[in-house]
């Protein structure tokens, strides 16, 4: 009986091993009050016009209903010589890291990072930053008539 | 009968080893953007909500159509994975899912719909556009 307890007891650590999770996930540091707070100009709602909008943050990736509404797609790049291609095949296509990394990737972020707003014009040109990109958010801002901020919202699309 | 036992186990953990489906929260989103929930779309109304509300919610579509009154949202998911132990390798099942939003010419919501393809660009550009001239019934 002692056996087949003991057996039974590895057979579950040995499938459950996998299942253990000792990464971090972007999106618990990443959030949207840290993107505010480090990497975007003040916002205020019936006072930010248009242009001063465009003057911090460059054109707007997108743009809806002749101009009333802009979004922009925003990521973090951390390369500001350009990422090299070990660097890409070490980090493309992941959402998760080790705390050292992490912490590794933060600190380029302090250090050499910038707001970077991916539009059709550039996207090629950052391909590879925009897919390592540890996180990207939509900023959407809609506009009145006289071209003051009406409205706005920062969105987590990825991850 | 021991040895049969032992035996027997060690077969079992080798063949069900490559049926594991290995659950990975944030990574089984395996391209695009984050995927967008049937409950997020639960508060959308025919004929009331707007295009300005579709955006401030869920951010740039990944794709317009017809003069921006189509929005499409992509993303593909990993619905399972698998790992054959054997040859240490991973294989992914994957899904790719488009949200396919619709406005009338007064920019308010006229019909959205959930469609699911693989997760080649040609397909999904063509299951999309075969939605966008599918008739509502």
């Amino acid at each position: 009986m002692k056996k087949y307890s003991l057996t039974l007891f590895l057979l579950i650590i040995f499938f459950f091993y996998g299942c253990v999770n000792r990464n971090i996930y972007l999106s618990e540091r990443l959030t949207e009050s840290y993107m505010r707070s480090r990497w975007l100009p003040p916002l205020d709602a019936s006072r930010t016009t248009r242009e001063q909008v465009v003057e911090k943050l460059g054109n707007p990736s997108g743009t809806f209903e002749n101009g009333r509404i802009y979004t922009y797609r925003l990521i973090i790049n951390e390369w500001k010589e350009g990422m090299s291609d070990s660097e890409y095949l070490d980090y493309c296509c992941t959402a998760y890291y080790n705390e050292k990394t992490l912490d590794k990737r933060f600190e380029q972020i302090d250090g050499d990072g910038a707001l970077l707003v991916v539009t059709e014009e550039n996207m090629e040109k950052y391909e590879k930053e925009i897919i390592s990109s540890m996180v990207e958010f939509h900023l959407i801002l809609t506009f009145t008539a006289d071209g003051i901020l009406n409205r706005y919202s920062l969105i987590r699309v990825r991850p | 009968m021991r040895l049969k036992y032992l035996l027997t186990c060690f077969i079992l953990v080798l063949v069900l080893q490559s049926c594991i489906m290995l659950p990975e929260p944030e990574h089984g989103l395996h391209d695009g953007r984050g995927m967008i929930k049937p409950e997020d779309t639960k508060t959308l109304q025919i004929g009331v909500t707007t295009r300005e509300a579709i955006l401030l919610q869920f951010g740039e579509p990944d794709a317009t159509l017809n003069q921006q009154t189509v929005f499409v949202y992509g993303w593909t998911t990993i619905v399972g994975e698998i790992y054959v132990f054997i040859f240490n390798e991973r294989y992914y099942m994957e899904l790719r899912t488009l949200l396919m939003i619709e406005f009338d010419s007064q920019n308010l919501l006229k019909r959205f719909e959930y469609i699911y393809t693989d997760s080649e660009e040609g397909s999904t550009m063509k299951s999309a556009i075969k939605w966008v001239s599918k008739e509502k019934p």
